[in-house]
């Protein structure tokens, strides 16, 4: 077992072959710099439990393959995703703070879904963004690909 | 949905953006400057790509790849008027509108085609380039993986000698082309690990090549060929590529009697 510990001084226990499927901690444990307890920084406790419940769940992934349990794990990874945006966001920062592929991936194309009807405005707002574009430059771009800019589907709110 | 905590580094938005469709894509350009210039990096083109390629909808590649070129020399022959392409193979995506040339290649090879294969496992995307040496009659194959090599990589001792001019198919990351040996056989390139072997088929086809063509039958690999006798006889390989065929026969409608192939 692998004590981890999140930002806000809650420790948690994961088994070694959950917790490896993280490249950071696996590199960790194998360079022998793996402590009783491994302090996460950058990581709260909220987020942890969902990263450790993906990791839990997902540890067996050979195993579903072989036992047709892969429809499982697809329907697992559609619930997962279905948090708020904030939360979302948090899981992303773990995952690439972590280094555990899957589930970055797995996170960005949610992340992605949501966003791709999104007006320019919308994205901007939704990921903090500040326009350093001049009108000039930004209707190059909109001359350069119109009908990236024309659709019905294309939606201006932020929710 | 409202804005998300603090700042998202850019590295995180540009993995995103990596899975947005390519419409989206080139709309986000205008979200902000790193944004516009990194979706116009190559590089980052090849990520979209490939990750576009493993979802279904996704933006496909096409690839023109067959023509005949001239070196320096040979150019200024007037009397040598066969090529119908002196243009180097390039790849257009539909998505982004945008064409890429692919290195050319000189040293004497006349006659060239390129198959593009695309790998799910990694993502990677690769062209496999066959030219034809007319001079010194042979033969050589090389490969080009998109977004990392700069110029064409040599295949050592591929299985065959001399290709058949046809596009090939790309299967569950394997290419497939007709190739020269004993006959007309299929040579299978495997994208990832770049070996290649060779699959006889069902007849030795020695004659009446041109009647045969690669299709793509629900994830297995076929071979039509027409019979001038008014049906095609199609033949498909088994899952396992150990040379299994499973017959077919396909009747035109008597509408189209006097079609030949």
């Amino acid at each position: 077992m692998v004590k981890l510990k999140s930002n806000d001084d809650k420790e948690f226990e994961v088994e070694e072959a959950a917790v490896i499927q993280s490249e950071m901690i696996k590199n960790m444990i194998e360079d022998g710099c793996a402590t009783s307890v491994i302090p996460l920084p950058n990581i709260d406790s909220k987020t942890l439990i969902k990263v450790i419940e993906y990791l839990n769940k997902h540890i067996n992934m050979g195993k579903a393959a072989e036992t047709g349990e892969e429809d499982d794990l697809k329907e697992f990874d559609e619930q997962f995703v279905n948090m708020g945006w904030e939360e979302l966001f948090d899981v992303i920062m773990a995952a690439n703070y972590l280094n555990i592929h899957e589930l970055m991936e797995l996170c960005c194309q949610s992340a992605a879904d949501r966003l791709k009807n999104k007006s320019v405005r919308a994205v901007r707002e939704m990921l903090k963004i500040t326009n350093d574009l001049t009108e000039e430059e930004e209707q190059e771009i909109i001359n350069d690909a119109p009908w990236a800019f024309e659709g019905p589907e294309i939606d201006d709110t932020v929710n | 949905m409202r804005g998300v905590r603090g700042t998202i580094p850019e590295e995180i938005i540009l993995e995103i953006f990596s899975w947005l469709p390519t419409k989206s894509l080139m709309r986000f350009k205008c979200v902000a400057k790193f944004c516009n210039s990194l979706v116009s990096a190559s590089d980052y083109v090849d990520i979209h790509i490939c990750h576009s390629m493993t979802r279904a909808g996704g933006t496909k590649l096409l690839l023109r790849g067959i023509g005949v070129y001239f070196t320096g020399e040979e150019k200024k022959d007037e009397k040598n008027s066969r090529a119908f392409s002196e243009q180097p193979a390039a790849i257009f995506n539909p998505g982004t509108r945008e064409v890429r040339v692919l290195p050319k290649l000189n040293d004497g090879f006349s006659l060239w085609y390129c198959s593009l294969g695309f790998e799910p496992e990694e993502k990677a995307c690769k062209v496999l380039l066959t030219a034809y040496h007319e001079k010194e009659r042979y033969t050589k194959h090389r490969i080009l993986t998109l977004g990392i090599d700069d110029s064409w990589r040599e295949i050592k001792h591929p299985p065959y000698t001399r290709s058949f001019v046809k596009p090939g198919v790309c299967i569950n990351g394997v290419i497939y082309t007709f190739a020269l040996h004993n006959g007309l056989a299929i040579a299978a390139f495997d994208v990832k690990t770049e070996n290649c072997i060779l699959i006889t088929l069902w007849n030795n086809a020695s004659h009446l090549r041109r009647h045969y063509e690669l299709i793509d039958v629900k994830g297995k690999l076929a071979v039509m060929e027409t019979r001038p006798q008014g049906y095609i006889h199609m033949g498909v390989l088994g899952q396992t590529q150990k040379e299994e065929w499973e017959s077919h026969s396909i009747h035109f409608p008597s509408v189209w009697k006097d079609i030949q192939p």
